[in-house]
């Protein structure tokens, strides 16, 4: 059972640690790309690829965690199995 | 069985048919599973159904290509100033990256957009797959594009290449300008950090396919996955024919815009980085 609880814990808390930090990157890095072209507009063009090439980064470390959460969510119980379990009082 | 019927009601998902218990999905290349040639079944798991698709994607392609440069003329007509307008953005885009070496590798790269961006979006079309929503195709683009890499390395610089692996080392000393026990202590250092940051590069640069196929394989796996769910949530219900997934399914075209992007630009940077050494950019980290 404790291994379920730590499945399902971590299933739950993995992606959603990876995405609020993830967020919080992204947002970072977008901020500094606005204020870079509001000061140089005529680089705005160049910026924007390595923007894109950096959100991209950002966004696979993300993107790990949720391939993780998939393959560990394969391994979760369904939720009709266990509550026949828990009912049953064993 | 929910599952199911969301896949039925909404082909697009390319689920993977473990999570049903070996069921296969709905797309229009599943008569591929009972085609027998030699006694041997053509396909067997989805992975034969998506590289039946990337097939067809690649013909027509092709097809496109053949057709669209056949009858060129100065004045063009409507798909031939489609054609350019897409060749005039990639490589624009490209020459912002490469610097003048872009001509060289526009083919390459323009390919590699072109495929990756008409694979993605074949997962919006109903009975139709995405294909990179498959770790198989996504890991095999990544292994063409790792091993171009190598190989354009090694015929731009030949075995100079292999001096890459232990770029950011200081020079070495020379032995005239300095005492000897200075110049040896030196050596030896240097020795030292040369074996510390050689298996680095190497590591670093077999990081680079790895990440490149798993960043696609799950933006596409997770987009389709998302769009299964929220198609799965009603298709066993009564209010089956409102359209949830539709919005993800508007996201997932950018979605499939942007992992393109990145896909070729990755290339193009990795590329950057080996052909032409001095102006390489700042952004080829190792993630």
């Amino acid at each position: 059972m404790l291994y379920l609880f730590g499945l399902a814990l971590g299933v739950g808390f993995g992606v959603s640690v990876a995405a609020f930090a993830c967020g919080l990157a992204q947002g970072r890095a977008v901020s500094a790309a606005l204020e870079g072209a509001a000061r140089q507009p005529e680089a705005a063009g160049r910026m924007f690829t390595f923007l894109i090439l950096g959100l991209a980064f950002i966004e696979s470390l993300t993107i790990y965690a949720l391939i993780l959460g998939f393959m560990l969510s394969t391994r979760l119980p369904a939720s009709a199995d266990v509550l026949k379990v828990i009912s049953s009082g064993r | 069985m929910l599952a199911f019927l969301g896949l039925l009601a909404f082909p697009t998902a390319a689920l993977a048919a473990e999570a049903d218990g070996g069921e296969k999905i709905g797309t229009w290349f599943n008569w591929l599973y009972h085609v027998r040639i030699a006694g041997r079944p053509v396909a067997t798991d989805p992975a034969d159904i998506s590289f039946a698709f990337a097939l067809l994607l690649a013909l027509a392609l092709m097809l496109a290509a053949i057709l669209g440069s056949r009858r060129l003329s100065v004045r063009p007509g409507p798909f031939q100033m489609l054609l350019e307008m897409g060749y005039g953005a990639l490589r624009s885009v490209l020459e912002g990256v490469m610097g003048p070496r872009a001509a060289d590798f526009l083919p390459f790269i323009a390919s590699i957009f072109l495929f990756v961006f008409l694979m993605n979006l074949m997962g919006v079309l109903p009975g139709f797959v995405s294909p990179t929503a498959n770790l198989s195709i996504t890991a095999a683009m990544a292994l063409v594009i790792f091993l171009s890499v190598q190989l354009y390395g090694f015929k731009e610089n030949g075995l100079g290449y292999l001096k890459h692996f232990l770029e950011g080392l200081p020079e070495p000393p020379k032995l005239g300008t300095m005492p000897f026990v200075k110049f040896a202590f030196l050596t030896l250092g240097l020795g030292l950090l040369g074996a510390l940051v050689f298996p680095i590069h190497i590591i670093g640069e077999l990081v680079r396919p790895v990440s490149l196929s798993l960043r696609l394989f799950g933006n596409m796996f997770g987009e389709e996955t998302v769009v299964l769910t929220l198609a799965g949530l009603v298709a066993a219900t009564r209010y089956h024919w409102i359209p949830v997934q539709l919005p993800n399914l508007a996201l997932g075209l950018l979605t499939a815009f942007v992992q393109a992007l990145v896909m070729a630009l990755l290339a193009a940077i990795y590329l950057a980085g080996v052909v032409s050494h001095g102006n390489e950019p700042e952004a080829a980290g190792h993630a």
